[in-house]
């Protein structure tokens, strides 16, 4: 999704809106000033803290402080949403008593109704799921409902104190309905808070519970928003994390030069690093794209502290200095030395060839598929002649003139390009029609990986894709590409953002894993009774919000969805991901970067 | 972070493992950075700052094997090869390939963990081209350059990584006491051939290292001091240079680069086997560290150097000649 769709009300508003079923959510009101390059007239909670304030080093703790008591409007066409924005400040003396690890004292009493029955919420029942690589992690079991409003606060105040500090806390509205057997002359709400709770313990430790939090509320009909009661209160799907470090430390104040006040503060930008030993020496070097800065290429000493070498190496240069998105270093000519190719939004594709001791830029007046919105750059030699070709995703400008022209299917992206490598001559080639990759070739791209997932000596492509389904490329072993998504099951329902292929599962193929929006807003709305639509809209705008995708490769090279299997779907508002093996345990982990995180608002994405 | 529980599904453990990143995050790439052979992370923010580089210290760890892939046909980087790691019956399929996720770019080098193994059994690479190549019984906890065609791991591509904390098993000092070999040593840009008897006449240390050598950088400050401290005690520091020889330029800029100053030999290719008979790791090592005294092989240190142990095995050595 893009910046200008920042937030979830907004971006749920424009996908019913986009679908025309003419029903809005729009609401956020803004605080502060914009920042970058953000369309006018466009819903966003800029964080002025996270935006104007000196780099800070280490993440405040978070609360819930005032999203909903600032008085966002909520649409009258969602009455759940009514109920829930006015019942807000009952749930908060809970919710704020976790995210402040202050204890529920007589004080609360007050929001607690008289038939109040809690679960047991400290020394709960857990299951061992066992420790690895020093994490421990047990699953909740459920308890039954046995606990008064003066017992439940007792308990709860012992598994509050059960952190020597509470360091962050997140709380979402996951989901929201009205309560079916309500009394008469009553209304009642059930709100399922999703929720991440994470700070030290006593002995040094790190402890984190996730967890729904499962509110039932009551209030008169006729009666006013302090009305509301807490009927129940009980868990769901909890599990506790312990671990004792050291696991990754936050070592950029010792590797970049300017530490954390590094280049950048306060710019507004996508991007993504690429690492790549293009001196040769044996160590991983760093090229920084910055979209409206000069980009910057570091050297590794070896030892892991990166140093400025743009000038020295060549890259300060006018064409670097106007903005880039992305960077990738590859050998364009097959000498051995890796060559750099970099994209700009809003600009082309550039060539730089590494020549020993600097970079020379190849490109001509004008750059390849000037002006673009170029997004990630992929490699990969598509047609077998031994040089490395270059894919690039092209996704679209979105302003208030322009809108994708649907949520789930838009056709109207900017086409992506495949550069085919002349020979190492230093030309790249416009293959993009010739390969058929021009076919279905209107979606907004945003990223795109390349693989011989079926291991036929060929390279085939994933397309990742916004407002709409991403694609699968087969290639033909000729360079040509067919696509092929729907026919072997490889379907991603989601807002693409990112790709990996990786062998999660160890069975020697190459399976995708894909980073997509999740949206708490959207989860919320889509599973309401009232959702308009016909039930196949909902359950597909339902997928839409619901996070990331695995799609497990099986032996017929057919794809599965093995999300909710392996339990990767939820990663907030997924950007980039990147398959790993950190704890070197003959396994393959993940680690996916999450965007949307502004200072203090916790407003919904 | 999403940590694998060994049966394919998946615990979200980022805020437990230190990565719990509040932050507007975009693109992300791993690849060790630090060349300790664990892989760190590199996140590209788009509030400040714009990335953060987080170190892998994770200690409860299994040992890690890199490959570098280089091909003979088609792309030299070998983008598209993919390669299966075996041992201990367990197999791990990894690719190259030049960016993926979103807007990155993560090393050629690929990572594989190998848990407790203390030996692959095997590594099959499919290259760009279709064509496989299978090798057996490497060493683990290393990185190992592996080119298309050649059936064994090109020697002078082999590297040990850095021991550190993080690193478990890695081969210890072995104290030695054995007749040192007649091996030629050619002199580095003009200086006087010679060979290990002769340099065995006194104390001495031989450190064999190479430009591509990550593990070298890093303990060359170690062996610099030591040269400084120990040189005028009588102990000869030379360095064996296990780069061909069309490298000397390459050489040269190193050694200027990281201000070392003591004597250096040509060690190469040629080398390579002889050194390797002396410690017990398959093909040698880089960086390999050799102590030598009146005549026999005292020490030999597979992979980087502890300078605390060193010093000490040289002040015991030069004890022994105090009459």
């Amino acid at each position: 999704m893009n910046r200008s769709m920042t937030f979830a009300r907004t971006s749920m508003a424009t996908m019913l809106t986009v679908a025309g079923l003419g029903m809005s959510l729009v609401g956020c009101k803004t605080a502060g000033t914009l920042v970058g390059p953000v369309p006018a007239g466009t819903d966003v909670v800029p964080s002025p803290r996270a935006d104007d304030a000196p780099a800070t080093s280490r993440p405040a703790p978070r609360s819930r402080e005032d999203d909903e008591a600032t008085g966002q409007a909520i649409d009258e066409d969602w009455p759940t949403e009514v109920l829930n924005s006015e019942a807000g400040a009952t749930k908060k003396v809970v919710l704020d008593a976790i995210s402040k690890q202050r204890a529920l004292t007589e004080s609360a009493a007050a929001v607690f109704d008289d038939a109040f029955l809690g679960e047991r919420f400290d020394a709960r029942e857990t299951t061992s799921l066992g420790t690895q690589s020093g994490v421990s992690l047990q699953r909740w079991q459920a308890s039954a409902l046995e606990l008064d409003g003066t017992a439940w606060r007792e308990a709860f105040n012992r598994w509050l104190g059960e952190w020597r500090t509470i360091t962050a806390a997140e709380v979402h509205t996951w989901e929201l309905q009205l309560e079916e057997s309500t009394p008469e002359g009553m209304v009642g709400l059930f709100a399922k808070e999703a929720l991440w709770v994470v700070g030290d313990r006593a002995d040094g430790s790190v402890r984190e519970d996730r967890f729904y939090l499962n509110f039932n509320l009551r209030k008169p009909v006729d009666g006013s928003a302090d009305a509301w009661r807490i009927t129940a209160i009980s868990s769901a799907d909890g599990r506790t994390a312990i671990g004792s470090g050291p696991f990754f430390v936050d070592v950029t104040d010792d590797a970049l030069p300017g530490g954390y006040d590094q280049i950048g503060a306060g710019i507004y930008t996508d991007g993504g690093p690429a690492l790549a030993d293009f001196d040769g020496d044996g160590d991983q070097d760093l090229f920084l794209p910055r979209q409206h800065a000069s980009a910057i290429l570091y050297e590794n000493d070896g030892a892991g502290r990166f140093k400025d070498v743009t000038l020295q190496r060549g890259l300060s240069l006018p064409s670097l200095d106007r903005g880039s998105i992305s960077g990738v270093f590859f050998d364009d000519n097959n000498d051995g030395r890796l060559d750099l190719a970099v994209g700009a939004k809003g600009g082309g594709i550039r060539l730089f060839r590494n020549e020993g001791a600097q970079f020379r830029d190849l490109t001509g007046a004008v750059a390849y598929g000037s002006p673009g919105e170029w997004m990630t750059l992929a490699v990969a030699d598509y047609d077998g002649d031994g040089y490395t070709d270059l894919f690039a995703s092209n996704y679209g400008v979105i302003d208030t003139d322009h809108q994708p022209s649907s949520y789930i299917d838009a056709r109207d992206g900017r086409p992506n390009l495949l550069l085919r490598n002349d020979a190492g001559s230093g030309r790249l080639i416009d293959a993009t029609d010739d390969s058929g990759l021009g076919e279905g070739n209107d979606r907004w791209t945003y990223a795109a990986a390349w693989a011989d997932y079926d291991r036929d000596a060929d390279m085939d492509l994933w397309v990742a894709n916004d407002f709409g389904p991403s694609q699968l490329f087969r290639n033909n072993g000729r360079g040509h590409f067919e696509e092929i998504s729907e026919a072997v099951g490889a379907v991603n329902l989601g807002n693409g953002m990112g790709a990996s292929w990786l062998d999660y599962d160890g069975d020697l193929d190459l399976d995708l894993y894909l980073s997509n929006m999740q949206s708490f807003a959207g989860n919320r709305i889509t599973r309401l009774k009232n959702f308009p639509g016909t039930a196949e809209q909902q359950q597909l705008y339902r997928r839409f919000s619901q996070g990331n995708t695995l799609l497990s490769q099986q032996p017929d090279r057919t794809f599965t969805d093995a999300t909710d299997a392996a339990g990767v779907r939820a990663a907030f508002w997924a950007w980039g991901n990147v398959g790993l093996d950190y704890d070197a345990d003959n396994d393959m982990d993940i680690f996916g970067a999450a965007g949307f995180y502004t200072g203090d608002s916790t407003a919904d994405t | 972070m999403f940590q694998n529980r060994g049966d394919n599904t998946f615990d979200e453990v980022g805020n437990v493992l230190g990565l719990a990143l509040r932050l507007d995050s975009r693109g992300v790439a791993a690849g060790d950075i630090d060349g300790d052979g664990d892989q760190d992370l590199v996140v590209y923010n788009r509030n400040a700052p714009l990335v953060r580089i987080y170190r892998n210290d994770v200690r409860v760890q299994g040992r890690s094997v890199l490959l570098d892939l280089k091909a003979t046909k088609g792309n030299p980087f070998a983008v598209g090869a993919q390669a299966i790691l075996t041992c201990d019956d367990r197999s791990a399929l990894r690719h190259v390939s030049a960016g993926a996720g979103f807007l990155s770019q993560s090393p050629y080098t690929l990572h594989f963990g190998v848990g407790a193994c203390s030996s692959v059994d095997s590594v099959v690479v499919r290259w760009p081209d279709g064509t496989e190549d299978t090798w057996r019984d490497l060493p683990v906890g290393q990185r190992i350059a592996l080119v298309q065609g050649e059936s064994t791991p090109r020697t002078t591509a082999l590297r040990q990584l850095n021991a550190s904390a993080s690193t478990t098993g890695q081969p210890a000092s072995q104290g030695v006491s054995a007749p040192v070999p007649d091996i030629a040593v050619p002199g580095f840009r003009g200086a006087t051939d010679t060979t290990l008897p002769a340099l065995a006449e006194g104390t001495a240390v031989l450190n064999l290292w190479a430009t591509w050598c990550v593990a070298c950088i890093a303990e060359m400050p170690d062996l610099q001091s030591l040269a400084t401290e120990y040189g005028p005690r009588g102990v000869r520091f030379v360095g064996i240079v296990m780069d061909e020889r069309d490298k000397e330029s390459a050489a040269v800029a190193f050694l200027t680069k990281h201000a070392v100053s003591y004597p250096q030999a040509w060690g190469g290719t040629a080398l390579q086997a002889p050194f390797a008979s002396l410690a017990s790791v398959p093909n040698g090592a880089i960086p390999m560290t050799v102590v030598l005294h009146r005549g026999l092989v005292r020490h030999v240190v597979p992979g980087a150097i502890d300078r605390v142990s060193l010093a000490a095995q040289l002040d015991a050595l030069l004890d022994e000649d105090t009459p």
